[in-house]
């Protein structure tokens, strides 16, 4: 087995003093089973190289044999942590594949549970960046709130983490007047908490001083490499799907809240540092909570129970792509149909999977300590990866 | 990377600052008065005083060697011991035969005929020494002499003389006296059994205070984080500790294949040993103190360095990358802390004029404005130095980089399982008692009970079991700052640690201990201004700094709500009741 | 309503036809490059996004048809936002399709190209777009195109000493992978013959107790108050 270890693209033999570490796949903060062959001098790398494949499940494969209806619980698997996105990209695909229409109500109800969703990822996202960090108390602060969404998700719609919430055509469950209420009870309790873990976390003086400045990459090199979603944004680009190529209907909600796309600002040390990355995820939590109050004010305008236009005998031919705006990033979903039941080819291309190809290049002169931080805040998660 | 660069700007104030305070010091000994004309000694033996007299700390079997000053007297003499006169001393003075060597040395014995006209453990602290040719029984040589051949101290000088301290030497001869004659002939096995049994006791006590430390640890991380630390192991989880270590003992014993079989197995018990050798020397209270050794504090940190030794060993010997990382991290960081944690001791040691942890304490009060860290600004900010010091040496966030679980899986402990893990983890928590105690003694006024002065708490066993449990109160507050801070911040890189270390706190240390020194000379000339800088630093270190952070947690705790209504927003983190019988 | 990224002048989004007729006009390759438009079929028939098609022949002229998608300052297509391969076995082919993005006038352009099944080869565009790297090494790993140029072509996600390219539609598993079989008996046939040999399972109960009660319908779509 020992041959395993030397997947490396350059000579794997260590040159003088260096030393080859094995990090993972089973490793407390590689988020995720992803392996990186670390070659070290001492503290300083020389290179990590990621090496993944251990999540791959082959849903694309999987895609293939069975219908489009019937996929939709594999794209929770796509990314478990932000699963409504990755169904709502599938559901957005099949749908523009196939023409369908979709009743308003869906997509408000697609936009309130996306939002809740990239709430509690970035929960996940931040509060484990920090324990990377060595800061162990936010991540339960972080998952306390995550409990309540997972609460009112599993009221939504019977699951806790792979939703299987939409559909194709529309989604699963309407909501309830009680359910409603919620929500805004703990969007009025949540507002109050990311001041708290800001206090807690983000301006810790300790915290800033370890990612001021990590990792920095540029508005050329972010666009060049593919980085999406948080990461792009971050590094100064001003893209954010939900505002400048709007789907579903955000159109009409974020006109209503003033948006302003976040972008990295260079507080701590300079755009586009690691530090940029957690501080616009805390900001994207405070849109969400905009976005989904909004939400739920504007979708008592649409008639209640029409959520789902099912189509009957779906077999189309040709192909499209669909984006969405998942919690790390731009999800694309491309899907060919050849008039079969189902799909010919599925592809989704995630967030995750473009950034981990820039950490080999980024890991050069970094320390291992600082390995760990740049993947946290890239926000990696091996099942975008690999699917 | 000039020098200059490499001291930072801390450095660079410090030195201005010593400067400053060097001049001033001079000043102030210029311009001190003379000291006053002693009452001068009639007749031709003016010159003849005693110089030194040693050693302060007379065991059963010493020798009390008196130098003199001028003229070497050969022949039998006398050593008078006069206290001053007042309530509690006694006016006979104590004379001891002794013999002139003929070389400027008298020597007298300490024997049993001396403690038992002096008593055991008993402290004298103004003597003034006098050493006589003939014996006039007691009274006043000099007068009664006409001043011939009498040696006296000069005037005010005064020695503080320790008669049978509590020693594990005294305790030694005590417990071969007891066993009778054949075990006298023993000493080396009396010594050794009773080193042993010593151990065995401070093992007993500390052990399992250190398992309450780890519960209550767990306890206030998890009232820290919104949920109960450990509640259902004992009474509302108290004995947790227990069943841990139990479970410990009983897990199966693995040593890689490729480890080093000798120094793996050595390795825990080393860096325990560091450890837990340090509890000989801390002053838990007015009687609570293994051996009261006069170079305490210089003992206190050459003995923790085995805990390095014991962690790179541990470190190397797993035959693991990630330990070795692990270990040679914690070899550099221990190593670099040790030098500003030693500085800003001696900063201390300096303004107490001895390394002996009894007397630095003795030196302190009880109220907080007597205590070391507010005797000047220089120790104040030498408090914080030492602390932050003890927390890298103790591997403690924000330094706990040596096993930081989310890089190096658990740094040099990974391959460490059960029993042996059990060893490190315990030398680990038990470095956080040793770390406050330390910082309780030096600069928080040790085991002075308020109001009360220290020779008052000698005296009454009540005082002196009050003063046990103000130690023990200040130690359990410290480790709870220490285990605060741990759960809050997050942990500083390698170069940032050793930056922060080499950069900053060295050179402020010792910038810190330089101007304690000169702010000495310049409190004993003019101690007016000693006790206004005194007051100034604890009103505004102490009580201003208190006032912040109490106005910050009030802030705080009014800008957080509750999900639930009913919630009590603070709760003592020691006793929660499980939720529900099962 | 949104801050705009501008790379050189003012963002102008151009339709996919006015991409491919600009893409068209700046080189000299005619007939190489067509442009198929977007079809809608009827009802659930499907449809088709706009794609410009580079003829199967000049798949040679790939990097340059792309650089220029790239530099072209009115098309600025600084984003490969999707590479997929597409086995299309019954027509002998596996379609290339490349997904283009301007950050800088927001605008999209797929682009198709065939590459002969047996030997599918084209030149790598990692040296264009440097998230090319892993997506090109995907879909060599799991379709087996071979992009020629890529300075590093192994297999990403499969172990790298995998026999055969799994998501081609004849792609058979291996009996086994280094001594570990792919296939284990079904679930469902352990179970039954567990209940066969143990005749208290739940055949034996169904005959005496009076019948299952009928499963609860879960509705969905049905919950709205």
């Amino acid at each position: 087995m020992s041959e395993l270890v030397l997947s490396l693209s350059d000579e794997s033999a260590p040159a003088g003093d260096e030393m080859i570490l094995n990090m993972g796949p089973q490793h407390p903060s590689t988020h995720g089973v992803i392996r990186f062959i670390v070659r070290t001098d001492g503290e300083v790398m020389s290179s990590a190289e990621p090496d993944v494949g251990y999540l791959h499940r082959a849903i694309e494969h999987i895609a293939e044999k069975c219908t489009y209806e019937a996929f939709m619980p594999y794209t929770d698997r796509v990314d478990y942590v932000c699963a409504m996105t990755a169904n709502h990209a599938w559901a957005s695909a099949v749908e523009k594949l196939g023409r369908l229409p979709v009743p308003p109500r869906a997509h408000y109800l697609r936009v309130i549970s996306d939002e809740l969703n990239r709430i509690s990822s970035h929960c996940i996202a931040l509060g484990a960046m920090a324990m990377d960090l060595g800061a162990v108390t936010p991540f339960p602060y972080a998952l306390r709130e995550r409990e309540h969404v997972n609460d009112l998700l599993e009221e939504l719609c019977g699951a806790r983490l792979t939703y299987n919430y939409h559909r194709v055509g529309g989604v699963g469950w309407d909501l309830t007047d009680a359910w409603r209420d919620k929500v805004l009870r703990f969007l009025d309790h949540f507002e109050p908490v990311i001041a708290e873990f800001d206090r807690l976390i983000t301006h810790n003086e300790i915290f800033v001083r370890r990612l001021a400045g990590l990792a920095v990459i540029g508005r050329d090199e972010a666009i060049a490499h593919g980085l999406v979603g948080p990461n792009l944004r971050a590094s100064g680009v001003a893209f954010d799907l939900r505002a400048d190529l709007p789907y579903a209907t955000y159109a009409d909600i974020l006109p209503k809240i003033s948006w302003k796309t976040p972008v990295g600002r260079g507080a701590a040390g300079r755009v586009g540092d690691a530090w940029d990355r957690f501080w616009l995820r805390v900001e994207e939590w405070r849109w969400s909570v905009r976005i989904v109050r909004e939400a739920l004010d504007q979708i008592q305008g649409t008639p209640r129970g029409e959520i789902l236009i099912a189509p009957k005998r779906f077999k189309p031919r040709g192909d499209a792509l669909a984006r969405v705006e998942a919690a790390r990033g731009d999800m694309a979903c491309y899907v060919v149909g050849d008039g079969g039941p189902n799909a010919y080819r599925a592809r989704f291309r995630t967030g995750s999977f473009n950034a981990m190809g820039l950490v080999r290049e980024k890991s050069r002169g970094l320390m291992v300590a600082d390995l760990v931080a740049l993947i946290a805040s890239l926000d990696i998660v091996a099942p975008e990866i690999d699917r | 990377m000039s020098a200059r660069a490499a001291i930072g700007p801390c450095g660079r104030v410090g030195l201005v600052i010593v400067g400053v305070l060097v001049a001033l010091a001079i000043a102030a000994a210029v311009t001190a008065p003379a000291a006053s004309a002693a009452e001068e000694p009639p007749g031709p033996v003016r010159e003849a005083w005693v110089r030194d007299v040693s050693p302060t700390k007379l065991e059963r079997g010493d020798r009390l060697v008196v130098e003199l000053e001028a003229g070497a007297p050969r022949g039998p003499a006398y050593v008078i011991l006069r206290r001053p006169p007042g309530p509690a001393a006694a006016a006979a003075p104590l004379v001891l035969r002794a013999q002139a060597l003929g070389d400027g040395r008298v020597v007298a014995d300490i024997d049993a005929s001396v403690e038992a006209r002096v008593g055991r453990d008993v402290r004298w602290p103004v003597v003034a020494v006098e050493v006589a040719l003939i014996d006039t029984g007691h009274g006043d040589v000099w007068a009664a002499t006409g001043g011939q051949r009498v040696w006296r101290g000069a005037p005010g000088d005064t020695y503080e003389l320790d008669f049978f301290p509590r020693t594990v030497r005294g305790l030694t001869g005590d417990v071969a006296a007891a066993l009778g004659p054949r075990a006298a002939r023993h000493p080396a096995a009396v010594t050794l059994a009773v080193m042993i049994g010593v151990a065995l006791l401070i093992l007993l006590l500390v052990a399992p205070a250190t398992g309450l430390l780890v519960v209550w640890e767990r306890k206030i991380a998890g009232r820290m984080q919104s949920r109960f630390g450990p509640n259902r192991v004992g009474p509302a989880g108290w004995l947790q500790w227990l069943a841990d270590a139990l479970k410990l003992i009983r897990k199966e014993d693995l040593i890689p294949l490729d480890a080093d079989p000798l120094l793996f197995r050595l390795a825990p018990y080393l860096a325990w040993a560091g450890i837990f050798a340090t509890f000989v020397v801390l002053p838990l209270s007015e009687f609570a103190i293994v051996a009261d050794l006069n170079i305490g504090v210089l003992y206190l940190t050459s003995v923790t360095t085995f805990t390095v030794i014991g962690i790179v060993m541990g470190g190397w010997a797993s035959n693991s990358k990630w330990s070795l990382l692990g270990g040679m991290r914690s070899a550099a960081q221990i190593i670099s802390y040790e030098l500003p944690a030693s500085i800003a001791l001696l900063s201390v040691v300096v303004a107490a004029g001895t390394l002996s942890p009894q007397a630095i304490v003795r030196a302190q009060g009880g109220l907080p404005q007597d205590w070391f860290v507010f005797r000047s600004p220089f120790t104040f900010v030498a408090f914080f130095i030492y602390f932050i010091s003890a927390l890298a040496e103790g591997n403690r966030t924000p330094f706990d980089l040596p096993e930081a679980e989310s890089e190096l899986v658990a740094g040099f402990t990974t391959e460490y399982s059960g029993f042996r893990w059990s060893i490190f983890s315990l030398a680990e928590w038990t470095n956080i008692y040793v770390m406050s105690a330390i910082v309780a003694t030096v600069f928080l006024g040790g085991w002075n009970v308020p109001f009360v002065t220290a020779e008052a708490v000698a005296a009454s066993a009540v005082w002196r079991a009050a003063s046990l449990g103000v130690m023990l109160a200040k130690v359990a507050l410290l480790s709870f700052v220490v285990i605060w801070i741990r759960w809050s911040l997050p942990r500083f890189r390698v170069d940032q640690m050793m930056s922060l270390c080499w950069k900053w706190l060295l050179p402020t240390g010792l910038a810190m201990f330089m101007a304690s020194t000169a702010w000495t000379w310049v409190d004993a000339a003019a101690p007016r201004l000693g006790v206004a800088v005194r007051w100034a630093t604890f009103m505004l270190g102490g009580v201003g700094l208190f006032a912040v952070f109490v106005r910050r947690v009030v802030r705080t705790f009014r800008a957080t709500p509750l999900l639930h209504a009913g919630a009590r927003q603070f709760t003592l983190p020691l006793f929660e009741r499980r939720l529900e019988k099962r | 309503m949104t801050e705009r990224e501008l790379n050189a002048g003012p963002a102008t989004p151009l339709s996919p036809r006015a991409i491919f007729e600009r893409l068209a006009a700046s080189a000299s390759d005619d007939g190489v490059l067509t442009f198929e438009d977007e079809a809608a079929g009827e009802g659930h028939a499907g449809a088709r996004d706009a794609c410009v098609r580079l003829a199967a022949a000049a798949a040679a002229t790939l990097p340059g048809v792309m650089k220029r998608l790239r530099d072209d300052p009115a098309l600025a297509f600084d984003f490969l936002q999707n590479l997929t391969a597409v086995d299309w076995i019954k027509r002998d082919v596996i379609e290339l399709v490349y997904h283009l993005f301007s950050y800088a006038h927001r605008h999209t352009i797929a682009l198709k190209v065939d590459l002969p099944r047996a030997v599918p080869r084209v030149a790598s565009l990692a040296a264009l777009w440097p998230s090319a790297n892993w997506m090109e090494r995907e879909q060599f790993d799991l379709l087996g195109v071979v992009f020629e140029g890529h300075p590093d072509l192994r297999r990403l996600l499969m172990p790298d000493d995998w026999a055969g390219h799994p998501m081609r539609k004849d792609y058979r598993e291996a009996k086994a992978y280094r001594g570990m079989p792919t296939t284990r008996p079904s679930p469902l046939d352990l179970l039954q013959s567990f209940d066969r040999a143990h005749a208290t399972g739940p055949a034996a109960v169904r005959e005496t107790a009076t019948g299952p009660a009928p499963p609860s319908d879960a509705t969905k779509g049905g919950a709205g108050a």
